[in-house]
């Protein structure tokens, strides 16, 4: 899904410092696809997801003579799409079911650290047919941090050096992100009824 | 080491960046328990399920207008 390398674009950096056209609309084929599932993936209306795709690369271009090129040029574009993605969901006022997913996770474990309540035994390949109907709406219960951890990593394919450079965050905490989000989507497809027999 | 920490590891995907050691354990668990190795297949699901309805979701008419949209909207004195 990702082609390009991270941290491995200086030549396109300079072009771009130049303001060279062509190079600009590399950058905008390369990254709009992978800009607007990020802000559909993080919650957006396919109409939102397009406004604010095109905000994330005007702001882009006029922030770009302050860019040093410290990060890679697709780092610094989804930190501009984390932002505008929090503005935007602000706005729509969207709350998250905050039941501890910590909690719940503990739970199905005893004491020694066993399984309490084990996942059900069963067909694999039925319980991955089964979640797609299932997954946008588990999705909106993920709170929005955890969320974009989520899609970047999975959807987008981001190690985890770049999701933390995106959310101005440390390993750890991308780590406990990444656990919080697949543990309540996990839980929440189990709530639905989700086996796979 | 035990369910809940295997199921830790996996789930934060801390296992793909732990040592050597920490990861053969992580094997031999899985050998010995097909709770856990179901809990990492589900994990696993749930992260193809996210990719293949994003991807499925795009519509390529929609994006290249947008294109197309957002590049009118680029004032001619910036590039």
């Amino acid at each position: 899904m990702v082609t390009d390398p991270p941290f491995a674009q200086t030549s396109l950096f300079r072009r771009l410092k130049r303001k060279e056209a062509p190079a600009l609309e590399q950058v905008i084929k390369l990254y709009l696809p992978q800009v607007v599932r990020t802000a559909r993936g993080a919650g957006l209306g396919e109409e939102q997801a397009q406004d604010v795709a095109q905000e994330v690369f005007l702001t882009f271009l006029n922030a770009l003579d302050r860019f040093e090129g410290r990060s890679h040029v697709r780092t610094w574009i989804f930190g501009i799409l984390y932002r505008k993605i929090a503005e935007a969901r602000r706005q729509n006022k969207k709350s998250t079911a905050e039941e501890d997913i910590d909690v719940i996770f503990e739970s199905q474990f005893d004491s020694r650290g066993s399984w309490i309540q084990p996942p059900r035994a069963g067909d694999l390949s039925r319980y991955a047919e089964e979640i797609r109907s299932h997954m946008q709406n588990c999705m909106e219960g993920v709170p929005a941090r955890q969320r974009m951890a989520f899609v970047l990593k999975e959807i987008e394919g981001f190690e985890t050096a770049e999701i933390c450079a995106v959310l101005e965050a440390e390993p750890g905490n991308v780590s406990v992100m990444l656990f919080r989000a697949r543990n309540r989507l996990r839980d929440c497809l189990k709530r639905k009824g989700v086996q796979g027999k | 080491m035990n369910c809940r920490s295997v199921a830790k590891l996996v789930s934060s995907g801390d296992h793909e960046t732990a040592t050597w050691f920490k990861r053969l354990a992580i094997r031999f668990h899985f050998l010995m328990c097909d709770k856990c190795r179901r809990y990492a297949g589900e994990i696993k699901s749930i992260g193809e399920a996210a990719r293949t309805g994003a991807v499925d979701r795009q519509d390529p008419q929609g994006l290249a207008e947008l294109e197309k949209k957002l590049l009118r909207r680029i004032p001619k004195d910036k590039f």
